[in-house]
This record gives structure tokens, C-alpha cells and sequence, in this order.
């Protein structure tokens, strides 16, 4: 059904390359609103290179990228999140030295009527948030680097949903947690998904991505081996994309995937 | 309050009441009328020149050559005013302008070529002196205009005009730093420059412009230090970029960046130049006196970074360096 409404994202094509080395070889993939789409993959099979160039980090050296069918204009961070396009990066990208308020508005900053910071606001709006995601949460005043892991992830979570995205990409978002953690952030995921968030799942544990992806997409060498419904396919059949770079019957094969008579 | 009692204010305070009370013990004119004066002109120009220093390195950076651009400054300043006929107040504007434009050359090599900034910078202090003395034969240009001291260094209520300078320049440097978008992005650049930018902060305009703010500082203080002398020199200024340097760091600024108050900075100024005068007063030669600066700051600079191992006792003498 999902596949009739116009995609909230399509990347077409994408190519991206360093030097010599092809990072992101004519990858194509599409997200529908209120799905999740796991994108897996060795280390080095370009999923994180993908996902920024969505994200803006990187900029792409071909291909188009949609959003909601409209061809989108992204060169930076800054136009990504002009289009809804949030990001929770691996490496957990908050700035350290200051609090978890900070963080969260770090570069879109409430502002009181006279121009100045509105430190007040920010806070309260932080525990607003922070009591929807992490009700544990107390350190509101601390420079995020005396946080936990899981602290530090919340407060990268609360910053990506805060602003009203309407695409999530969450590279290897339960990495630095512990057990209790990931399930939160699993619990979040889903909440996300049922507000018609579109969410990109870049994680290396393929049993969280069959527990919340709606769909899976494999990558190798940077190539796309193939993307399927995850009720299709089973686990092993995706082990055997991931590192034989097959496409079973059931998945859609990419430009990546191994065709054997 | 409580919230007094745990300011970060108090350690470097305690440091300069302490430098103070063993300067005024161990010469007997350091609370002379005279010698106060002096140590309050002299502070004006540090501390004017260490709110760029703080800024740069609070943005993660460094700069070495606001001692070489006030040299620099002078000359134009005091070329400008003497021979070119230039009105004072246009002369001033001009000057904070040509300041702006040399901090926008360290900004450009550093933000823009990536060029790290204590290259660029040393650079800087090497060239702006070097241009300084292609003025006028490279000799000092003195009896500029005998207005200078009057409007830079007079007194208002009793008390000496540079005091208010120095207040209102620390009140809009403080206010900018603690309540602003640019202040909290500045922070946020040197914390982490990468997620700054994955926040979509413009990081290299952001590290332009602190080095810009350096610029500007380099040319209040040029103004300051040519009122003073009613001179411009391309002598002036040299080693002045360690003081502010060091006064930021005594006032508790890290060198790693993303971390540093301004007003700390003011009490880190007033820390080094008692020092200096200190020593001057118990007449120890220049030579140690350098030697004992670059041991002060070295020591500060340490403080700093072994402020983790250090924790439990830096923590206890120092509440505004806790971590956690």
C-alpha cells in the first residue's frame, strides 16, 4: 500500500567518491512517511557515507535527491535541516563543553524579545523533552561530557526530534548503550515511526534492524546489493547479502547484487 | 548566595589578591598613589587586548600577533594624525579598521586556507612588525597630538577614564559572550568544531570573525598604548601577546578551546601585569622577568590540562576548573 504515496525521500543515483576510492557507487533508495528502513552493511560498505550525503555533511559528486518527490537542493547541514532532515550521528556529534540545552539548540538558539539567549526557555523546553525520552534525566546543568553514553545519546535524540523532522537518520544510534537504553530508544523508534516520521536505521545489528525496520537495504563496496521487505526475507538470507553480496528471491537487487544462473 | 560563593570568579581573584599581598610585602612602594596609576594604565592595555585573545581562544584557536599589530597600529594611528592631519575621532575609527583588517588576514589564513591558527598568527607577529617599520624610516613618531592623553587617560568622578573604558569593553565583551547566539556559537566551535558544523553552525565564518574581534581588541589596545606614550613605535607592543595570552589563561580559559570567561580574564590581566610590576618594583631584570612570564604561563597552561589527574585538590583550591 505504503508504495502508491509519493516517497518522503528518494536518493537517485548517488555517487560519491575520494580520491580514487568509490565510497557511495550509484545508490538508489527511497522512505515512505511512518516507515523505517534499515541500511546494512560491512564497515567500509558506505552506508555512513550515504546517509551525509542526505544529511549534507558530504557533498555528493552525482546523482538527485527527492524529497516528496520534489528534486531538494542539499550542500550543507544547514540545507538539510531546512527540508526536516534531522541526524543522529554515530560519533554522538554534540558539542561537549556545554549543557544539554545548548546542545539542543545549538545554532537554532531561542531568543527573548531583546535579541539575547533565552536560557530560561531553552531549559524548560529541554526538560519538556528530555521527560518524554529519558524521564531519568537530571543533569541539566552539566557540560555533556561528564554524561553517560546513553545520557549523551538522548540529548543527540532530543535535538534531531525537538525540531519537528520529518526524516530521521539514525546512524548506529544504539552503539555506546547499554541493554535498557537500546530498548528505550527501540520504544522511540517506534513512537517516531507512528507520527509519520520517515526514519534511516544505519545500524550493524541486524537483529534491531529486523525488530524495527520495515524494510532492509544492503550495501557492499559501496553498492547497493539489494533492499526487501524485512517480513520477506530471513536473517540469514540478509547475512548472505551483507557478505556475499546475494540477492535472494524475495529482495529487489540493486547495482551491487551478485547475479547467478 | 551560594551562587557568589561558587562563581567562578573567586580563583583567579584569590590568585591576584594573593600576587598583590606578596608584591605589596615584599617592596614597599607597591601601594603608592604613583605606582597604582601606573599599574591601572598598564592593565588597561593588557586586559583590552586579552578580551581578543579569550575570544580566539575560546574558538579554539590562538593568536600570537596582537603585540606586532598594535606596533603596527600606532604607527598608522600616530602617522595618520600627525602628518596625514587626520581629525582624532576619524583617525580612531580608521585605526579600529585597519585592526579589523588585520584580524580578518589571520581569519582568512586560518578559517578559510587552513592554515592553523598559531602559524598563521606567528606569521602575523613576524610581518605586521616587519610592516611597522617601514613606516617613516622605521623610527617612532612622537608628540602626535597633546589632546591623546587628555581624552584616553583623564579622569571622570576622580577615577581614571581607561577604568571606564575597560568596563564598558568588558561589559559588551561579557554580555556578548554569555547571552548571544555568537557568543554560544563560539563556545560551541571550540568545543567541537565537527558537530558544531553537523549542527549546522557556519564554523569557518565563526572562527573568521573571533579572530576579527582580536583585531579590533589589537587596535583599541594600539590606541590606548599610543595615548598614553602620545607616540607610535614599531617597538611597541613586543611580548605584549604572551601577557594576554596569559591573562586569559589565568583567568582560566583552555588553550584545547571551547572553554574561558571574560570577566575571569579581566582578574587574569590584573594578575600578570601585578606580577610584572612586582618584579619591576624589586628591580629584577628584564631577562628573568621574561624567563618567570613564560614559566607562569606554562604553569597556568598545565594547570589546565592536568586538571583531570589533578581533580580532587584543583577541585578543591579551584571550584571553576571542576569538570564534573
Amino acid at each position: 500500500m505504503l508504495e502508491k504515496a509519493t516517497p518522503l525521500v528518494e536518493l537517485q543515483h548517488i555517487k560519491l567518491a575520494f580520491g580514487g576510492i568509490h565510497a557511495v557507487d550509484d545508490v538508489s533508495i527511497d522512505l515512505y512517511p511512518g516507515e523505517v528502513v534499515g541500511i546494512v552493511g560491512h564497515n567500509g560498505a558506505g552506508k555512513s557515507c550515504l546517509i551525509k550525503v542526505l544529511s549534507g555533511a558530504y557533498q555528493r559528486d552525482e546523482g538527485k535527491i527527492l524529497i516528496e518527490g520534489k528534486e531538494a537542493t542539499i550542500n550543507n547541514p544547514r540545507d538539510a535541516k531546512a527540508y526536516g532532515i534531522e541526524t543522529i550521528y554515530q560519533t554522538l556529534a554534540v558539542a561537549d563543553n556545554v549543557d544539554a540545552a545548548a546542545n539542543l539548540f545549538l545554532g537554532r538558539e531561542l531568543k527573548t524579545g531583546w535579541g539575547t539567549l533565552d536560557d530560561v526557555a531553552m531549559e524548560a523546553e529541554t526538560r519538556k523533552i528530555m521527560g518524554r525520552l529519558n524521564p531519568n534525566f537530571e543533569r541539566f546543568k552539566t557540560p555533556v561530557v561528564a554524561l553517560s553514553g546513553g545520557q549523551r545519546q538522548s540529548v543527540a535524540i532530543a535535538r534531531a526530534i525537538y525540531f519537528n523532522a520529518r526524516i530521521l537518520i539514525m546512524d548506529e544510534p544504539t552503539a555506546a548503550l547499554g541493554p535498557q537504553e537500546t530498548q528505550q530508544v527501540g520504544e522511540l523508534i517506534r513512537q517516531l515511526k507512528a507520527d509519520g516520521i520517515g526514519i534511516f536505521l544505519i545500524s550493524h545489528d541486524i537483529h534491531d534492524v529486523f525488530d524495527l525496520s520495515d524494510r532492509v537495504a544492503v550495501m557492499k563496496n559501496g553498492r547497493m546489493v539489494g533492499t526487501a521487505r524485512t517480513e520477506d526475507v530471513t536473517k540469514d538470507e540478509v547475512l548472505g547479502m551483507i557478505i556475499l553480496g546475494k540477492c535472494p528471491p524475495a529482495a529487489v537487487p540493486g547495482p551491487g547484487a551478485i547475479v547467478d544462473a | 548566595m551560594k551562587a557568589i560563593l561558587k562563581s567562578p570568579v573567586l580563583a583567579p581573584l584569590a590568585a591576584w589578591l594573593l600576587v598583590a599581598l606578596v608584591t605589596a610585602i615584599t617592596t614597599p612602594h607597591f601601594l603608592d598613589a604613583g605606582n597604582l596609576s601606573n599599574l591601572a594604565l598598564q592593565v588597561s592595555i593588557v586586559a583590552v587586548v586579552a578580551i581578543g585573545s579569550t575570544v580566539v581562544i575560546i574558538g579554539g584557536g590562538i593568536d600570537l600577533s596582537p603585540g606586532s599589530a598594535i606596533a603596527l597600529l600606532t604607527m598608522v594611528f600616530a602617522i595618520m594624525v600627525k602628518f596625514a592631519g587626520i581629525p582624532l575621532p576619524v583617525a580612531i575609527v580608521l585605526v579600529i579598521l585597519a585592526g579589523a583588517g588585520l584580524g580578518a588576514i589571520n581569519g582568512f589564513l586560518t578559517a578559510y586556507l587552513r592554515i592553523p591558527s598559531f602559524i598563521t598568527t606567528v606569521a602575523a607577529l613576524s610581518a605586521f612588525r616587519g610592516v611597522a617599520f617601514m613606516f617613516n624610516n622605521g623610527s617612532p613618531v612622537f608628540s602626535v597630538d597633546p589632546n591623546l592623553e587628555t581624552i584616553f587617560y583623564g579622569t571622570l568622578f576622580g577615577l581614571p577614564l581607561p577604568l571606564y573604558y575597560l568596563v564598558a569593553l568588558y561589559t559588551v565583551a561579557w554580555f556578548a559572550m554569555r547571552y548571544t547566539r555568537l557568543g554560544r556559537s563560539i563556545y560551541a566551535i571550540g568545543g567541537n568544531a565537527a558537530a558544531a558544523m553537523l549542527s549546522g553552525l557556519k564554523v569557518k565564518r565563526l572562527q573568521f570573525l573571533t579572530f576579527l574581534i582580536a583585531g579590533v581588541a589589537a587596535a583599541l589596545g594600539a590606541i590606548l598604548m599610543a595615548a598614553r606614550l602620545n607616540s607610535g613605535s614599531p617597538n611597541y607592543g613586543v611580548g605584549l601577546e604572551l601577557s594576554a595570552i596569559a591573562a586569559a589563561v589565568i583567568g582560566g580559559a583552555s588553550l584545547v578551546g571551547g572553554r574561558g570567561n571574560i570577566v575571569n580574564t579581566a582578574i587574569g590581566a590584573l594578575t600578570i601585569v601585578t606580577v610584572q610590576n612586582g618584579l619591576n618594583l624589586n628591580a629584577v631584570p628584564t631577562s628573568a622577568q621574561n624567563v618567570i612570564i613564560g614559566a607562569i604561563i606554562v604553569i597556568a597552561v598545565g594547570i589546565d590540562m592536568w586538571r583531570v589527574e589533578l581533580g580532587g585538590v584543583i577541585g578543591a583550591l579551584m571550584p571553576n576548573r571542576k569538570n564534573k
